[in-house]
């Protein structure tokens, strides 16, 4: 297996180069393989190194090299051509049908819905999603939900940085077939790991990436939230369209969004992929219709899904807006250019971040305002 | 019958030291025995205890070295024979106590035993218990060979009472735990009948203090004849040897050996404290040269030095005294550090007087070269396999990890001790006394500006032995920490004696047992209990005591693992290691199992490649099971069970 690796490098690195440095995404990739690793509150350790010089965690670590080029050649069989939202075959705006979806899930409910007609169809029989801990006051857990009743009690976006990508190997103990759901790190991760095991492509036949301008650090959104508020009857957050709003038990809280910003993960800022996309389907609010998602289709698979899915009823698709895809691609482009202007002074960003001199270039000298320069 | 306990006088036993020692407190009718255990002394009051329901006198363990004392004190005040054993690092225990008691002085004999460890076999230290003596101006014996032990402890008790002073033994671990013939004595009928008169009055005050001088000195006076002193060789030889305890056995060996017998003589001295100056300037006036040997400081070499200085005023000559000061009596890591062996004094006399050590014989060169080839396998400084403290340091490892603030751990006196070493992943970060984990803990838990959290740990002995008033001050002074008991349910290092909270007492008779519990309850702490071989479990209360960042008391209670082994029964299934699902080095996990979480059971199968279980070792615990990534580590399946499968 080592023979695959092509980075030559190992826990120890992974340790000092990205834990040590704040660049951990908590995607969750490296845990689940190995026992060195270990996440307490969405926070990942070493243990102590294994003493392997190479080792698939700092492989498929999405802050490691990412050849997004090489990656895209790989997930599309070809190469990447639209810069801001990544290689796609359409996009849509998308609901479930079901009522029921609707009412538990954020925005149309497209992932739940999309999850609940997989597993109906067989097509999985497994989803990794994320639900609140039992334990621990709005810290999302990874969970491997295998009944529909399952899949819709994780219903509704969490904006911390749960690591579902821990579950992983033991889900693919438990179940033939598994839909993933996670944020674009996770996402990354998973297709580079994929890049070692091309036979993971068959077990896990839906991978759906979540738009995500960044995630909150738990451990510091809780020490924010117990300072203002009941904290200890806290049940679930929700953003909607900038506002920040805590259900409780006794009501709804609403906290001032501004400075919670703020407590977004470091390694955030260095994400240059807000719409998820090595993803087969990327899903996410609209800025504009409460009831409705964005769906992006991208692969080849995806667009076969989503075709089935649209014609059982199961999810409805409608056309998406070209002035809705204006903004949707300026929310994409300013991130991907903070990225590219960071790494020429990151230098630890530049490692990471592997993409044409093309696309750099494209970039920086693309105008977020009224569409993209040719 | 133990035979320690025959009644059959002037027949000849074979007996440890520790055995002897307690041999003379029986011979002489001893009423009161209270002890903390601490190796080199445990069998002491462990041979006591036994006893006991012999002879019928008082036998405890005491939470501590210093209430042990303070209840043989007891006894003494009311007309009664005590005798109290320890090591070396309780004696500083008991300091408080000896040099107040030394003012009011005693009534009943009352004897301290206290064995040293030189070299620091089972110890933090190889403190010296010697200088006690002159600290607190009590009278000092010191046996060098069991026999001699025995003869010693009766006449400490004769002494005691005619000095009304409590005697201290200075034994080291090569006499407590050398085996030697005792030609046992009568024992004498304990017929004392416990009262406290009107005069009995045990003040300890300066004002007294010109009383202890002339005790100290009727003391001093009856050294002078003591046959515990002794000496042998030629008259007026040119070279003495004073040596004290196992030293002085060393250097008549290599006296002998190295055909010295004509020109030295050897000065046994066995009351160390005070010297009998008169005997030492008899033996010392004609000499050239002198040599010390003792064990661990120069203390007799010292205290020599100061005699002969004030025999100058009678018009004596002080001779050359070679010893540690000088450098020129020294073991291999220097001179004052370590056991003295049959070696250092040979090289020493051979050094010195130029004499030739002689050589090996063919026949004994031979079997150690044999018994080098035997290859006897290494073995680490380990916990055993099944060890509840292993399963404790992985939770709190993993629990500091994952914490993710530099936690420290703050260690104490125990099996955990070890705890410092690989066994315990170098997890703690302090070992000094017992007590002084939880001490620490105090000052770094109440420091500004210190953001590491603060775990101390404790045994459940070591719990009772001395936390309370640190745990106690944690709470009165807000000091931010975990406490962790590691309740394993015995004083396990020292060989299980019970403590208050197992239940029984040292006759082994059940007694109310007092809760950890309901002691920090009592304090007003919170105090949770659970088992460390749930990790799970274990690790979520350890990670949410630390994040609430205050004083919060948990118990980890297992029991010991020989405790449970020892129970174990026989059709406990086996713990396996399933070969088709180990990868063996193809697995990333790069030997987690015996190489990372290292339970001495979990072994490497050169041949097979993969991890095996040591079938001798392993007490099929089953705590590994949770170790696995791969879940290679199986309980076999109970074999009816299996054929009903089949």
């Amino acid at each position: 297996m080592a023979d695959q690796l092509s980075l030559h490098k190992g826990p120890a690195e992974l340790e000092f180069e990205i834990l040590k440095f704040g660049l951990c995404t908590g995607c969750g990739a490296c845990l689940g393989l190995c026992p060195y690793f270990k996440v307490r509150k969405e926070k990942v350790v070493l243990l102590e190194p294994c003493g392997k010089t190479e080792g698939r965690c700092y492989e498929i670590c999405p802050r490691t090299r990412l050849d997004l080029e090489d990656l895209n050649r790989k997930v599309f069989g070809k190469p990447r051509e639209d810069f801001v939202l990544g290689t796609h075959r359409g996009i849509f705006l998308a609901q479930s049908w079901k009522k029921s979806v609707q009412a538990k899930a954020q925005y149309g409910g497209a992932v739940t819905g999309a999850l609940t007609y997989a597993l109906g169809k067989k097509i999985i029989d497994g989803a990794i999603l994320v639900n609140y801990s039992k334990s621990y006051q709005l810290l999302p857990e990874p969970m491997l939900a295998r009944t529909e009743k399952e899949i819709l009690a994780c219903a509704g976006s969490k904006y911390t940085s749960a690591p579902s990508l821990k579950i992983l190997d033991d889900s693919l103990k438990q179940c033939k077939k598994l839909a993933f759901v996670g944020r674009a790190c996770q996402v990354e991760a998973l297709r580079k790991r994929m890049v070692l095991e091309p036979e993971l492509s068959e077990r896990v036949p839906l991978i759906i990436g979540l738009f995500c301008m960044w995630a909150l650090d738990y451990r510091k959104l809780y020490q924010h939230l117990a300072g203002r508020m009941e904290i200890n009857s806290a049940k679930k957050i929700d953003i909607p369209f900038n506002r920040f709003v805590v259900y409780t038990a006794k009501g709804k809280k609403e906290l001032d969004f501004e400075p919670i910003k703020e407590l977004h993960k470091a390694t955030c800022d260095l994400c240059y992929d807000f719409t998820s996309e090595l993803a087969d389907l990327s899903v996410g609010g609209t800025e504009w219709k409460d009831d409705w998602n964005t769906l992006i289709v991208r692969t080849e698979r995806g667009q076969e899904f989503a075709a089935k899915a649209k014609k059982d009823k199961a999810l409805k698709l409608n056309e998406f807006p070209a002035e809705r895809e204006r903004l949707l691609r300026n929310a994409a482009l300013g991130k991907k250019k903070r990225v590219v202007d960071a790494l020429f002074v990151e230098k630890k960003a530049r490692e990471y971040l592997a993409i044409s001199d093309r696309e750099k270039d494209w970039i920086k000298n693309a105008n977020p305002i009224g569409g993209v320069k040719k | 019958m133990n035979p320690v306990f025959l009644k059959e006088s002037g027949k000849t036993v074979l007996m440890m030291g520790n055995e002897a020692i307690a041999r003379g407190a029986i011979e002489a009718g001893v009423d009161f025995t209270a002890s903390y255990p601490g190796s080199p002394s445990s069998e002491i009051q462990e041979t006591l205890a036994q006893a006991a329901k012999v002879f019928g006198h008082h036998a405890e363990w005491s939470v501590n070295e210093k209430v042990a004392f303070e209840a043989c004190c007891g006894a003494s005040f009311a007309g009664m024979r005590s005798l109290t054993s320890m090591k070396q690092n309780g004696l500083n225990v008991v300091s408080d106590v000896l040099n107040t008691v030394n003012l009011s002085g005693t009534k009943g004999g009352i004897v301290l035993v206290v064995a040293d460890d030189p070299g620091g076999h089972s110890s933090t230290n190889e403190m010296d218990s010697r200088l006690h003596a002159k600290l607190a101006e009590l009278p000092l014996l010191e046996p060098s060979t069991p026999a001699e032990a025995k003869e010693m402890i009766k006449y400490a008790f004769e002494l005691s009472e005619r000095v009304k002073l409590p005697v201290l033994v200075r034994s080291v671990t090569r006499v407590s735990h050398a085996r030697g013939d005792v030609k046992l004595g009568e024992i004498q009928t304990r017929s004392r009948k416990p009262a406290m008169g009107f005069l009995d009055r045990f003040i300890g005050h300066p004002l007294v203090h010109p009383i202890l001088h002339l005790r100290f000195n009727q003391a001093k006076a009856e050294f002078e004849k003591s046959p515990f002193n002794a000496y042998l060789g030629p008259e007026n030889a040119e070279t003495v040897i004073v040596a004290s305890g196992p030293s002085a056995a060393y250097a008549i060996e290599a006296v002998h050996n190295l055909g010295l017998d004509d020109q030295a003589g050897v000065l046994k001295i066995g009351t160390g404290w005070p010297l009998p100056e008169q005997l030492v300037i008899k033996h010392l006036a004609r000499a050239k040269q002198v040599l010390v040997f003792e064990e661990v400081d120069p203390f007799l070499e010292d205290n020599l030095k100061v005699v002969m200085a004030g025999a100058v005023f009678q018009g004596i000559a002080v001779p050359k005294i070679f010893g540690k000061r000088g450098g020129q009596i020294k073991g291999p890591r220097g001179a004052g550090i370590g056991e003295m062996s049959p070696d250092i004094v040979y090289d020493s006399l051979a050094g010195i007087l130029g004499a030739r050590r002689p050589e090996r014989s063919e026949k004994f060169l031979a079997a150690g070269k044999q018994a080098a080839e035997w290859k006897l396998p290494g073995r680490e400084w380990a916990f055993c396999a099944g060890c509840p403290h292993r399963a404790s340091f992985w939770v709190i490892k993993t629990a500091l990890k994952e914490d993710d603030r530099e936690g420290v751990l703050i260690g104490d006196i125990g099996c955990y001790s070890m705890g410092v070493s690989k066994t315990g992943y170098n997890l703690s970060r302090t070992l000094q006394c017992m007590g002084s984990g939880i001490g620490f803990a105090n000052g770094l838990g109440n420091l500004a500006g210190f953001h590491q959290p603060v775990i101390a740990i404790a045994g459940d002995s070591t719990f009772f032995h001395s936390c309370l008033p640190g745990l106690v001050n944690a709470k009165y002074n807000g000091a931010k920490m975990v406490f962790i008991v590691l309740d394993n349910s015995g004083t396990a290092m020292t060989g299980f004696q019970p403590h208050p909270g197992t239940g029984k007492n040292a006759l082994g008779q059940q007694v109310e047992p007092v809760s950890i519990e309901k002691v920090c309850a009592g304090i007003g702490l919170t105090v949770q209990a659970v088992d460390p071989f749930e990790f799970e479990q274990a690790l979520k209360i350890l990670e949410d005591a630390l994040e609430t960042d205050q004083l919060r008391v948990l118990v980890f209670r297992h029991k010991c693992a020989l405790i449970e082994g020892r129970e174990r029964k026989e059709d406990q299934p086996r713990v396996i290691i399933d070969q088709e699902i180990c990868l063996g080095d193809a697995c990333g996990c790069n030997r987690f199992c015996s190489r990372v979480f290292a339970c001495p059971a979990l072994i490497w199968d050169n041949i097979k490649q993969k991890a095996a279980i040591d079938e001798v070792v392993c007490t099929r615990c089953g705590v590994c099971l949770k170790i696995c990534p791969k879940g290679a580590i199986k309980l076999e399946q109970p074999l009816k069970k299996k054929a009903a499968k089949k």
